[in-house]
Order: structure tokens, then sequence, then C-alpha cells
């Protein structure tokens, strides 16, 4: 009975005008966007190789980056094909400067201001918001609409029971939606296949590939689910159809952004750009401490006539200097010590201010479904919120090797208005590069969990009311 | 007779369920959109006034014109609270060095990413997306609903003209959503003058409001005429439902963003990180350039006496400077020029293309009228660049740090005064040239509402009541 229901729940879609708009829009817009944002991809795949090589190129040896200090540059993620996410936003260069610190960039500008004005398609974009509105547009007739017509009451008056009629409709609609779906899919992943910039099917790939996929058809099935669930509430079509399309609204758009700024409104965080000129008055102001203590140590041993030598070659120093150098490294330690902590105290309260924001916005917004696949596509993405922590893992990993092959082989001497400096460079090293971590797929999984396994959760409890309200549903 | 259609309209809707939620959606999205919206305007207007305090301190002390860092800040737009537009997306640090030229700098990408992610929550947002998916409910079944449930049939067989009956839908519907409309854009307006972002009553604060409310009510207005036409041209509510939703999509979502992107493919232009690589290696070049004939001099003017010599170096490097600097500029502008009017005709294409929406239109007028569209963009580019044209005549060519290879550094001191650095005022555009840039757009909007009510018309009259 169950096989005769689906297929009558197939055909009778299958010639409908739903079907052939569902074709022409999936058609259109999957392919035509993985296109033009397989594109996009290459040319930014290009700009940071470039950049890699022309920096190697004029940096070849540790000496030259010993003034300007050391560059590292962002690969751009594959995947940002599928999902743009913080893509765009992600910095491009990382600098660790001697005297300052780390500093991020991103020198990407304004190349497109019109797409930033309206907006891109992505695989995110194509499943949270068309195809959503399909599977709702599949479904929000099919108990309500058929309680109209009067063919439900002759379904029902045969010895079917009803979720036999619900299972049914429920995989006929998902069935008939999945092949426009898919076709695009495939015309997508050829298009990107053969373009051979993107290895879909190599081992760290193909799995994220899949997962991705496998949430898409989560968060359509939820769509389905609810389309059932307000079918099976109301008895016409009319009335079911605008409680979906406001539901969608409001899921869809409106609560994902409503929630994120009220998380702003009820937790402030420090905006980065305040942060990092705070950072940067302390690091002055203890710079101006240490020459203050310099410049004073220098006039106890005796040296109030000119300067402390500033040559790492310890046999031409004079009696001053040697006493300088000796006591001098006391001084050099503690202020280490200082701008250590002080920093590290800072960047870890900023970041945690804005992790717990962070955190209350995305629980807050995680009563929608399409928020947690947002959440889940843009780290399986490799562009989303798990990105901007690592880079700043590895950006302090590399400010450390650079500290200690770069910056503690520079010797200098510092007062209140004088800085000497040489340096000590033995070989011909090359400078150290900048490794990008490299992310597993547990580690992805272990930070999507929470959102896949809510995804499933909505599912189900939807499918349950639908279950209960056709259960009681009166076919009169 | 149209009076009364008009009140018979109104009635049928007050009291359904559709008016309800058009209320309850209007009030909250547009209020609350509105309330968050200021207090994030806010936040980013402190950080830019702290931001230029401790610039100005900084620069205090400032003596030596070598190694200034001269620096402007873009406020942000107060009508961002609108329409976000650009406003985040532009830069907001203006840099001016002697080294590294002009640059421009955006450090607050990473501020609020679940922002990026999701979208804002603006006025522009609830009007584009929400505001017209529900004219598109109030009207799909205008006409179908009425011919279903057979009272059309009665309306006509009066002596009534068509055509009232159809302006009186029109005005009908467009009025009852005008209610709910009105009372958020009333408590808005409260919750942004008792915020005191924006003198709110100001003329030209003020008008700047009401064109863009008009601006708004006249794309909603789109959708009743087009949701109007749908229903006059098919026979079932259904019908209309689904054409009307299809065309919703396409038109908010597909059309806007596919147009963009298929310009860039049609008419492809380099990344500005491309670019920016390009301007690093003119620089360079000619930085060594002038290291070789800098290095030359340097030799020829101390082959003699140390005294004459110094002086002979100073007197013979400047005019050999100010030609690398002049041919510096001339192929870094070059460069600039050349992407600038690439990527102006790729916009070209790109927003004729997207102008088939109406939505297009209204995201250009809207964010040219809030400051934060493509008119702001390039004031701040030219402003940026007169900025840096200043600090390099007040500044950047006073005294000089050459580093010569083989011999050290020579170096001159530059004395300035702190007021000497040039300081960066952004003006926004002000109200005429925005609606100068507008007005296509503008007209754009009337003339899909003028098409779709005459379609909408013409259905109606040709319409089959039986």
């Amino acid at each position: 009975m169950f096989r005769v229901l689906l297929q009558k729940e197939i055909q009778d879609s299958l010639l409908s005008l739903r079907f052939i708009v569902a074709l022409i829009l999936c058609l259109i817009l999957i392919p035509v966007g993985m296109y033009v944002n397989l594109k996009d991809y290459e040319k930014r795949l290009n700009s940071f190789h470039q950049s890699v090589q022309i920096y190697q190129q004029d940096h070849p040896t540790e000496q030259s980056v010993s003034r300007s200090g050391g560059k590292g540059f962002r690969e751009p993620s594959l995947f940002s094909i599928f999902s743009v996410g913080l893509e765009y936003h992600l910095p491009t260069t990382i600098h660790s400067d001697p005297q300052d610190g780390i500093h991020y960039s991103n020198d990407r500008g304004v190349s497109n201001p019109q797409s930033l004005l309206l907006g891109k398609i992505d695989l995110l974009f194509n499943v949270s918001i068309v195809i959503s509105l399909l599977a709702l547009l599949f479904t929000f007739n099919t108990v309500a609409g058929e309680k109209e017509m009067g063919t439900l009451k002759l379904t029902l008056s045969n010895t079917v029971p009803r979720h036999i009629i619900l299972l049914s409709k429920l995989m006929g609609h998902y069935i008939i939606l999945f092949i426009p779906f898919l076709i695009s899919l495939i015309i997508g992943t050829l298009i990107l296949i053969f373009s051979g910039k993107v290895p879909l099917f190599s081992g760290e790939h193909l799995p994220l590939f899949l997962f991705m996929i496998f949430s898409s058809m989560l968060l359509i099935a939820v769509f389905f689910n609810l389309g059932l669930l307000i079918s099976s509430l109301t008895h016409r079509s009319s009335t079911a159809i605008v409680i979906l399309l406001l539901l969608w609204v409001f899921f869809s758009l409106a609560y994902p952004r409503i929630s994120t700024m009220i998380a702003e409104v009820i937790h402030p965080a420090k905006s980065d750009m305040v942060f990092s000129l705070e950072k940067s008055t302390m690091l002055k102001s203890l710079d101006r401490d240490e020459r203050a203590e310099y410049s004073e140590l220098w006039e106890r041993v005796g040296g109030d006539r000119g300067l402390p030598m500033s040559t790492p070659d310890s046999t031409r120093w004079d009696p001053a200097t040697q006493t300088f150098m000796s006591e001098r490294v006391a001084v050099e330690e503690k202020y280490a010590q200082l701008r250590k902590t002080r920093v590290s105290q800072l960047e870890q309260d900023h970041q945690n201010e804005k992790q717990r924001q962070s955190n209350i916005a995305m629980n807050i917004s995680r009563l929608s479904p399409v928020s947690c696949y947002m959440y889940a596509m843009s780290t399986l993405a490799g562009t989303g919120l798990m990105e901007e922590p690592i880079i700043k893992v590895t950006a302090r990993r590399f400010e450390e090797e650079m500290q200690n092959n770069v910056y503690d082989k520079v010797f200098k001497v510092k007062l209140k208005n004088y800085t000497g400096s040489s340096s000590n460079f033995q070989d011909d090293n090359p400078p150290p590069q900048f490794q990008q971590t490299y992310k597993s797929f547990t580690q992805i999984l272990e930070y999507i969990w929470l959102d896949m396994v809510l995804l499933c959760l909505f599912n189900i409890i939807l499918f349950a009311g639908a279950y209960v309200a056709f259960l009681r549903y009166d076919v009169r | 007779m149209l009076v009364n259609i008009i009140k018979k309209e109104l009635l049928d809707n007050l009291l359904s369920f559709r008016f309800l939620i058009t209320l309850l959606l209007c009030i909250v999205l547009i209020s609350l959109g509105i309330f968050v919206s200021t207090k994030a305007y806010k936040n980013s207007l402190n950080d830019y006034q702290q931001s230029l305090a401790l610039y100005r301190e900084s620069i205090q002390g400032q003596k030596n014109a070598i190694g200034v860092v001269a620096k402007g800040l873009r406020p942000p737009s107060p009508f961002s609270i609108f329409a976000g537009g650009l406003d985040k997306s532009l830069p907001n640090e203006i840099i001016s060095t002697r080294k590294n030229g002009l640059q421009l700098g955006n450090n607050r990408t990473m501020d609020a990413p679940l922002s990026i992610l999701f979208g804002k929550m603006d006025f522009l947002f609830s009007v584009s997306v929400v505001m017209s998916l529900l004219a598109i409910l109030f009207t799909f079944d205008a006409t179908t609903r009425e011919k279903e449930e057979g009272t059309l049939g009665l309306a006509l067989s009066n002596s009534i003209p068509r055509y009232q009956i159809i302006i009186g839908k029109y005005l009908g519907n467009f009025i009852t959503f005008l209610i709910p409309f009105t009372v958020a854009m009333l408590i808005s307006i409260i919750i942004l003058s008792l915020s005191g972002v924006m003198p709110l009553f100001q003329s030209g604060n003020f008008v700047r409001l009401l064109i863009i409310i008009g601006i708004a009510l006249l794309f909603i207005s789109v959708f009743f005429n087009l949701g109007l036409m749908v229903s006059s041209l098919t026979h079932r509510s259904l019908t209309a439902q689904i054409t009307l939703l299809f065309l919703w999509v396409l038109m908010i979502f597909a059309m806007p963003r596919v147009s963009s992107m298929i310009a860039g493919v049609i008419y492809p232009v380099k990344t500005q990180q491309t670019i920016n690589l390009e301007k690093t290696l003119i620089r360079k070049n000619i930085e060594d350039e002038k290291a070789n004939a800098l290095k030359n001099i340097f030799q020829q003017s101390m082959s003699g006496d140390m005294d004459e010599g110094a002086k002979s170096y100073d007197e013979i490097r400047e005019p050999i400077v100010r030609n690398l600097r002049d041919k510096e500029m001339r192929l870094l502008d070059g460069v600039d020029n050349d992407f600038l009017s690439r990527k102006n005709s790729q916009l070209k294409i790109a927003s004729i293309l997207s102008r088939l929406s109406p939505l297009a239109s209204l995201t250009f007028a809207t964010t040219e009228l809030a400051n934060t569209g493509l008119l702001q963009m390039d004031n701040l580019f030219s402003l940026s660049q007169q900025f840096h044209n200043e600090a390099v005549r007040e500044i950047h060519s006073r005294g000089y740090q050459d580093d010569i290879p083989g011999a050290g550094m020579r170096m001159r001191m530059g004395w300035i005064g702190a007021d000497q650095i040039p300081q960066f005022q952004f003006q926004s555009t002000p109200l005429n040239r925005g609606l100068q840039a507008c007005w296509v757009d503008i007209l754009l909007l009337v003339i899909f509402n003028i098409l779709f009510f005459v379609g909408a018309y013409v259905g109606f009259l040709k319409y089959d009541v039986r």
C-alpha cells in the first residue's frame, strides 16, 4: 500500500507547475553559483600564490626579515565555493612586527561593491533560502488541499493506516524535490571537477563534501516536516501557505539576524579597533618606562657622556658599557616578562569577551534550524567561526618562531631617545614560514556535533507533531 | 462608488488573520531593527571618536617629518541605521606614509562575525524581503478568491465600471498595509529621537528620512501591483500563489545576486590584492632606482670636502628625488586608474543587469540617500587622494632619510609642527547630489508600478468571472 501511495504522490507532483518551477530555479541557481564562486576562488588562489612567491623572493634570509618583521598569508578556503561565510572578512595577511606584535590585515578592498550590496549566491544560500521555500511550496497543501478537494476522505475510507499515508506524502514530496536538487548538484560538481582546480575526491575533502550534502538534505527535510505539520493543523490550504510563509520568513531570515543583534546588546564586547589601540598604547608606555630605566642605569654606571657602544663584540666595549651591559639584562628580562604577561592578559580577556558574546548569540539563534545549518556548513567549508581562533593560534606560534630564530639575534641597546642595533646572523638561513594549521575531520565534527544533533532533533519533533496532528485530523 | 469599494476592501482586511500578522511583523521587525541598528551605530561612533582622540594625542609631540604616519578616519554614516549598505565594508582608516604611500584599511572586518554570516536586520532588509512578501500575501488572492467565492460575480452585476474595482482593490489593500507600516515607523522615529544619535528634525535629515520612506513605499507598492496583476491573470488562488512566490524569489533573491556575479564573469577584473602587489613592485623598483642614483651622487659629492659635499648632495638629490617621485606617482596612478576604469565598467554592466529587478533600484536608491552606497565609496577615494597629496606636500617632502647602499643612512631632519599634519575631514554627500545619483532608480520603481498596474488593469478588464 505504501508503494502505491508513494507512486501516486510522485506522479501527482511530477506533472505540476511546482515541479517545473523547482527545476528551473535549481538548474539556474546552483550551477551558476558554483561556477562563479569557482572563478572567484581561482583568482584568490592566484593572488595568494603570488603574494607568497614575492615575499619569499624578497626575504630569502633571516636577516632580511629582522627589521620589517615576518609575514604570513592565509590560503583561501577551497570550500568557500560552497559557503562563502566569513571568507571575505578573514585576514589575508598576518604580519609579525618586532615592536608591535601581530597585525592582521585584509587587503581585499571593495573589489565588487555591487556583490556587497546585493549579496552572493552559494550552495548555503540556495539551500537555506530557495530550496527550503520550495519544500514549503510542495507540502503546504498536501493534507489541507486534499481535504478541500475531497480526495483525502476517499483515501482514508480504505483500510490504510494513517501513518502510512503521512509517510508516503513525506517521502513522495521529498523524492520529487530531490530530483532537481540532485541534477543541479551533479551539474555543479561536474563543472568544479572539470576545472581541475578542485580536488573534490581527495581523502581530506571528500568526507567534508559528503557531510555538507548530508546537512543540506537534513535542512530540506526539516522544512518538509514543517510543511506537513502546518498542513495537518489547518483546514484550508490558503491559511496553511500564509502561516508557512510567515514562519519561513521568521525562522529563515529574521530570527537568526535578530538573535545576533540581541546578543550584541545584552553582552557588548569591545570592538577590535579599540582593543588594538589600547594594546598599542600599553606597549608604548611600557617601552617608555623601559627606556627610562635604561637611561637611569646608564647614568648610574657613569656613562653620562656619550652612549653605550652598540656592537655585539664585547672586546671593544669600554668599562662603562661593560657594566651597563651586564646590569641591563635584568631590566630587559623584567620588561620582556611584563610585556608578555600584559599582552597575553589583554588578548585573553578580549578573546573571552568576544567568545562569550558569540556563544550567547549562537545559542539564542539555534532555535532556528537555519542557524544550525549555517554553522554546520560554514564550519565544514572552512569559512566559519572556528577559523578566527585557529588563525590567532597559528599567528602566535609563528611569532614565537620569529622571536626565537630572528628577533633574539638582533642586538639592541635602547635608551630614552636612542636605539642602536646590530645583528648577529651567522648563516643565511631562510626565515620561518607561516604554516597554516590543518584541521582534522574529527576536530571539525567536534565543533558541529551540536548543530547536527539539533537538525536531527528538529526533524524528529516536527515529524512527530505532524504525525499526531494528522492522526487527529478531521477529514469531514 | 470607488470609496465604497475601498472601504469594503479595508474592512475585509482589517478583520483578517493576515492583517494581524502584518501588524506584528512590521512593528517587531522594523522597530527592533532600528533599535538595534541605533545601538550598533552608537558603538561605531564611539569607536571612531576614541580612535580619533588617541591618534590626535599620539601626534602631539611629533616634530620630525620623517616617519610620520598621517592618518584619517572615516566616521560611520548616521543613516546607516536605515540601510547598512557598504558602511561596514568601506575602509575606515586612511594611512599616508612616506614609504608606502596611500593605504586604505578596514580594521572592523572581524568585529561581528555572526552579523556577517547571517546579514543585517536593517530597515532596508525588512522592507525589501519581509514587506514585499507581505504585499504578495495581501494581494495574491485579491481577484481569484472573490471569483472562487462567487462575490466577484455579484459585485460586477452592478453598474460599476471594472476599472473602479481594480483601483479600489489596489487602494484598499495598500491603505490597509499603510496602517501597521505607519505605526512601526512612528515607533522607530521615537526610538531614534530618544537615542539622540541624530538631530532628526534638522531639515536635511528629516527630508532625507521622508524620501527614504517614500522610496520604500514605492517599492512595496510594486509588489502590490504585481500581486494584483498575477491574481487578475489566473483563475485559481493556488496558481496565483505559486506564480507569485516564484516571481518573488526570482526578483528578490535570484536576479540581483546573479547579475553581479555574471558581470564578474563577463567582464573580469583583477583583484585588489593583485593590484596591491603590482603597486608594491612598482614602489620597490623605484626605490632601487633611487638608491642607485643616490649612491652615485653620494660618491661624487663625498669625494671632495665633507661640508661642501654635504651641501652639494642636498642640492643635487632634490630634483632627482622629485623626478623619481613624480615617475612613481605616474606609474601608480596609471595602475590605479586602469583598475578603476575596469571596475567601473564591470559595475555598469552589473547595475544594468540587476535593475531588471525592483530590489536593485530600491537598494541603490536607499543606500545612496543613506550615504552608504557607491557615491560614498567614490567620495571616500577622492578625499583620501586629496589627503595624501596634502600630506606629501606638507610632510613627506620635508627632510629625507636615504638608505645609500654600501654607505649607510644619510638623513636630514625636516622639522614640523604637529598642526602641519593634515587633518582628514570627511564630508558626506549633500542631499541634492544623492538625489541626482538615484533619480534613475526612483523612476524605474515608478515605471514598474505603472507597468504592473496596467497589467492588472488589462487582465481584470478581460477577466472571465463565470
